[in-house]
């Protein structure tokens, strides 16, 4: 009988720590599962870019940017293939910079050069050579014929090339979507 | 001579452990996500195990497929029976492995893939993983497509036993997780999910330029493993690009896919490009600017693929089916309450806030 009752004791014990375990927070995932799960703290010590006097960084607060920077030349959003929230893009002269949402705030989520009239906070801009982003940048993280990829903090910059030139240029967040 | 006594801790923990594995299911089937008032898309894999007939066509893919055909229309206007397998974002080796799924249960005459996902070479997102594979009933397809889809942050066991990854909705649990945690109201007309509204598409940001227009080898594997599979079954493959004018369906990625339907000798349809023949008008026919069609402007997709389907593959016409029309005459009847009901809350509200 005392055995009975010391199995019955553990198993006590195993449940609560179970429903324990439910009240414990998980931050590191949605809890619905259906929620966008980047990481909403800016990418401090990753890859930014300069627009005037505004420093974008990859996962910041999307409004104080879009505030500093001032009116887009174009706005357009969309809506996820089936989350609430937008994504959206702001046009500005040779960017795009776009955000996705997480509940109802935008971050940041990449700048994308429109044309050469941009450039790098390290200044590279498309028609750069391949050796000027190397000098820049040093060797790549990920590289094949047509593209050079760095990777900083939670950023990733992803460099197109055609033939020797930069043809591309895309700054963006590492954040799962 | 004394009767030999047995010791009944064994019995004791076997009654013991069936109460705790009973206790863990409930609690699993009440956390986990039910997606009934709000994304709603997170049923549309699930939904399907309820059909009771089977289907000439199987469509796979993204929302390009589940928002833009109707297989009711294609039904009403060919006596076509088809399914939509779609899931939000669903990645090519999701329509594999789903196609995978669907074959254990029966064998289409032909299979339509939606081409878009193959821009994406790499998993995702864990929450539209979860969309696709949670639904899923268990077999060597769905440990597949967890296997091929799992970021970098997932692993296995939190899709085996999903309370472990759900366990933190306990503080947020509300009385649709109690209502729903053992049956689900239908919310699809064969994997179609319905929008009436309207919302005329307006412009759209330049084209990103890309690093790299190939389409990505571990994508493109997963293209080539479908049409494999559906050769081995003996299944007509055929390949469609949806009329959505966003996300950019890129003229770099649309020649790969007529290299690759050419090299096979698969039929391949941009309906981008074929939107005007279709009668597809972007001012009526979308409900979020052009990115999906509302339910016009599927029903003329549909009737302009029904047509090509029914002219091009031997398909039954299911119409004068005594079993198939009762089916589809439900079918029908709901599709019908829901269209109405979708067009009274617009007229009420402005808007459809219910689906």
């Amino acid at each position: 009988m005392r055995k009975m009752k010391g199995i019955f004791a553990a198993a006590v014990i195993v449940m609560g720590l179970s429903l324990a375990a439910c009240g414990s927070s998980d931050s590191g995932s949605s809890s619905s599962g259906s929620s966008s799960s980047g990481s909403s703290a800016s990418s401090s010590g990753g890859f930014t870019f300069t627009s005037g006097s505004t420093k974008i960084e990859m996962n910041e607060d999307a409004s104080k940017v879009v505030e500093e920077l001032g009116d887009p030349d174009d706005y357009f959003e969309s809506e996820s293939c089936a989350f609430e929230g937008l994504d959206k893009v702001y046009t500005y002269p040779g960017f795009h910079l776009n955000t996705y949402p997480v509940d109802d705030k935008d971050y940041v989520l990449s700048v994308d050069f429109m044309d050469d009239t941009v450039e790098t906070d390290e200044g590279i801009s498309i028609g750069s050579t391949k050796d000027e982003v190397t000098e820049a940048y040093g060797e790549p993280a990920k590289e094949t014929s047509s593209s050079l990829v760095y990777e900083k903090g939670d950023t990733e910059m992803t460099i197109g090339l055609d033939g020797d030139s930069v043809s591309s240029l895309e700054i963006s967040a590492v954040t799962e979507e | 001579m004394k009767a030999k006594k047995f010791p009944k801790w064994p019995a004791a923990v076997a009654v013991l452990a069936a109460v705790l594995i009973l206790v863990l299911f409930l609690l699993q089937k009440l956390l986990m996500p039910k997606y009934m008032s709000d994304i709603v898309e997170g049923n549309l894999v699930e939904e399907y195990y309820q059909e009771t007939t089977d289907h000439e066509v199987i469509f796979v893919g993204d929302c390009e497929v589940y928002e833009n055909f109707s297989p009711i229309e294609m039904y009403r206007d060919y006596g076509i029976t088809s399914y939509i397998r779609g899931s939000a974002q669903q990645l090519a080796w999701q329509s594999y492995y789903l196609l995978e799924d669907t074959l254990r249960y029966e064998t289409p005459k032909v299979v339509v893939f939606n081409v878009l996902a193959l821009k994406y070479n790499e998993p995702q997102s864990e929450a539209y993983n979860r969309m696709s594979i949670d639904g899923m009933k268990w077999s060597k397809a769905k440990i597949g497509a967890i296997q091929s889809s799992m970021t970098e942050k997932e692993n296995m066991l939190d899709y085996i036993f999903p309370i472990l990854r759900y366990h933190s909705r306990w503080s947020e649990l509300s009385s649709e997780d109690f209502r729903y945690m053992f049956h689900k109201d239908k919310l699809f007309h064969n994997g179609y999910y319905m929008r009436v509204d309207v919302r005329p598409a307006e412009g759209f940001p330049d084209p990103e330029i890309l690093a790299d227009y190939t389409l990505g080898s571990n994508a493109m594997s997963y293209l080539d493993k479908m049409r494999r599979l559906c050769e081995d079954n003996g299944i007509e493959f055929v390949l469609v690009k949806s009329p959505s004018l966003y996300p950019y369906w890129y003229e770099e990625w649309d020649q790969q896919i007529v290299d690759y339907a050419e090299k096979y000798d698969l039929d391949y349809f941009n309906y981008e490009k074929l939107a005007d023949e279709i009668g597809i008008d972007y001012n009526t026919d979308t409900y979020d600017a052009g990115l999906h069609l509302n339910l016009s402007g599927a029903e003329k997709l549909s009737k302009y693929f029904g047509k090509y389907l029914t002219e091009t593959y031997d398909l039954t016409d299911y119409r004068e089916d005594p079993e198939y029309k009762q089916v589809y005459e439900e079918k029908i009847q709901f599709y019908e309450d829901m269209k109405e009901a979708q067009y009274e809350e617009l007229e009420k509200y402005g808007e459809i806030i219910s689906y």
